[in-house]
């Protein structure tokens, strides 16, 4: 009798229906091979759950974050509670505040900057595409500063770049892509910073469907990414 | 939010901890992590079915919140992986040495495997999802479960030397 490794794993994990369960537990009992093939799946299932099991660092107190769930709990009429500290993603300096921002995406919408260029990129912008390392931020000659998220390449193998600039209570995401022209903008929108709401997460639906529409892969390492300003001399 | 879905909801905790380590390996960002999934999970409790168990709902938030995370930890600086400080592993020091031996090589054998082995593994048999409801967090289809975890199962007691 022929059994996969997929059906004597779906026994160990209890997934067989009871009758072909049947029939391959005889099979196993039958043939000492099949009992060691079998073996390797109930021994891997029992050592990840006795891991599992094995208590946790700091298990003794209660989670922080039990708190903050029971006041969502005890105060319904109210927005849930704020987050509480913020991420060590770079993102989150611009965005610490993020969490209390209701999202006014503006599509395709800028800020009217006096330098802005016909594509929609100012040129200290610019600039940074050309040279600024993902994870860095600078200061924008307007008072705002501009923080490098990270860089991709698109299905068509072009060089494109997110970034986010911060002035005042708005904060812009940008996708730009380099192609023969230089830098294109695909995609801004503005968050602006509200009063109290805030915005799980789903603000950030646009950058993701605008990544998705240029086919990008996972973000550069800084290596690749570094190379490939390399190609891209500030111009 | 009625208090039985909070409760509920602070039971899976060390749930939400632990998929959480698993999937970054970083305790500050398995710290996040869970935070953003608790969020999500407060705000999006309408979109929840009574009927339906908790935790692979609350599993799929936090894939796809580490989906979202992960796109941007490029640029996030270095970080520490924790099997790099294994002291710093969640492990009790006081029972029996060979018991967390044995933990530790599970848990560096899990390192070996790549991150889409890890995840079913980690539903599967750490937290006892079904096939299907692995599949369901995943997006993936239920073969693909299965034959993914099957490479993994037999990777993994390679690694532990169960023959």
């Amino acid at each position: 009798m022929q059994i996969s490794d997929e059906t004597l794993m779906a026994l160990a994990d209890h997934e067989l229906d009871a009758q072909t369960a049947r029939r391959v537990s005889q099979a196993v009992a039958a043939d000492p091979v099949l009992a060691a093939r079998l073996a390797r799946f109930t021994e891997t299932r029992r050592l990840l759950g006795d891991a599992a099991r094995a208590p946790q660092a700091g298990a003794t107190a209660e989670d922080p974050l039990a708190a903050m769930i029971r006041a969502s709990v005890t105060r319904p009429e109210e927005k849930p509670a704020p987050p509480l500290a913020a991420a060590n993603l770079n993102r989150r300096p611009v965005l610490a505040a993020a969490a209390s921002m209701a999202i006014a995406a503006m599509g395709l919408g800028w800020w009217v900057w006096s330098d802005r260029q016909p594509d929609g990129l100012s040129l200290p912008e610019l600039a940074a595409l050309d040279s600024l390392p993902s994870g860095e931020s600078r200061a924008l000659g307007t008072g705002g500063e501009l923080t490098m998220i990270a860089s991709f390449r698109s299905s068509a193998g072009a060089l494109c770049r997110e970034f986010e600039t911060s002035q005042s209570d708005n904060i812009r995401t940008v996708l730009a892509c380099h192609d023969d022209d230089g830098w294109q903008q695909r995609f801004a929108a503005t968050a602006k910073a509200g009063e109290s709401g805030y915005q799980p997460a789903s603000g950030q639906g646009q950058i993701d469907e605008a990544l998705a529409a240029i086919g990008a892969g996972a973000p550069l390492t800084p290596e690749d990414e570094a190379a490939a300003l390399g190609g891209n001399p500030p111009g | 939010m009625d208090a039985a879905f909070g409760e509920a909801l602070i039971a899976l905790l060390p749930n939400l901890r632990r998929f959480a380590l698993s999937l970054s390996r970083k305790p500050d960002l398995a710290d996040d992590l869970v935070q953003i999934t608790v969020e999500r999970a407060i705000a999006g409790q309408a979109g929840f079915d009574r009927q339906a168990r908790l935790e692979p709902w609350l599993f799929r938030i936090m894939r796809n919140a580490w989906i979202d995370m992960t796109r941007r930890q490029r640029s996030a600086g270095t970080q520490v992986d924790i099997f790099d400080i294994p002291e710093a592993l969640p492990v009790d020091p006081a029972p029996g040495i060979e018991a967390r031996l044995m933990l530790q090589s599970v848990q560096a054998a899990m390192v070996e495997l790549s991150e889409d082995q890890r995840e079913v593994l980690h539903l599967v048999c750490v937290e006892e999802m079904t096939y299907a409801e692995t599949a369901r967090i995943l997006d993936i289809p239920q073969g693909t479960v299965m034959s993914r975890l099957s490479r993994a199962r037999l990777a993994l007691a390679e690694n532990l030397g169960i023959k």
